[in-house]
């Protein structure tokens, strides 16, 4: 399981495993933000400003990582580029459509869904569309 | 395009490891442009017939249009 593990590191590019590696802390700092924004949902007694703080929070963390997401694109090279853009664009065009059809339903009167639901789900639909079509496309210049 | 950078690279004795490392590419763009998945933006190919001491029409063959 190591020996594959290791194959798989070394596989990668070094920009990609520079990512991965620049990616952990805020990944970690993302998660314990995340379970601090959960438990000051129930903490009414705190001050509307801390409340916020604690609401908005897991963002820096996103940030932190969109950063290193931007590094990486600026240093990987060419191929590499052009898979992760296709992926992006892709995952653009299908959110945009998604929230254009929860948009238009919501509109008509045809659904009640939440307004939190749709935002992770459009959120899951976007990470979910990129990593699907990023699969597709290495497996293409494979 | 075709081109004839495996065997220029085989020539050379080189991995596609070692050659994507004096490219400064990953080995998956080196495979990619040895079995003519992707064709490189004019400055790598540039790069890439330095490296073999040639010029880009010795390494890269336009295909049939």
């Amino acid at each position: 399981m190591t020996a594959l593990a290791s194959r798989y590191w070394q596989s990668l590019s070094p920009a990609l495993r520079r990512y991965y590696r620049a990616s952990l802390w805020p990944s970690l700092l993302f998660i314990a933000l995340a379970v601090s924004h959960e438990w000051s949902t129930h903490q009414h007694a705190l001050a509307l400003p801390l409340r916020m703080l604690f609401a908005l929070a897991p963002v820096v963390a996103m940030t932190w990582m969109f950063a290193a997401y931007l590094r990486f694109l600026r240093d990987c090279d060419e191929l590499e580029r052009r898979i992760e853009l296709g992926a992006l664009a892709w995952a653009a065009g299908i959110v945009l459509h998604g929230a254009l059809a929860a948009m238009l339903v919501l509109d008509a009167g045809l659904a009640d869904w939440p307004a939190r639901l749709v935002a992770a789900w459009l959120g899951l639909l976007l990470v979910g569309s990129y990593a699907l079509i990023r699969g597709w496309l290495h497996r293409r210049y494979a | 395009m075709n081109n004839r950078m495996r065997e220029l690279r085989e020539a050379q004795g080189w991995s596609q490891g070692e050659l994507a490392e004096r490219l400064e590419v990953s080995r998956q763009t080196v495979n990619a442009l040895e079995t003519g998945k992707y064709d490189p933006s004019l400055p790598l190919a540039f790069r890439i017939a330095r490296l073999f001491q040639g010029r880009i029409e010795d390494v890269f063959v336009p295909g049939e249009a």
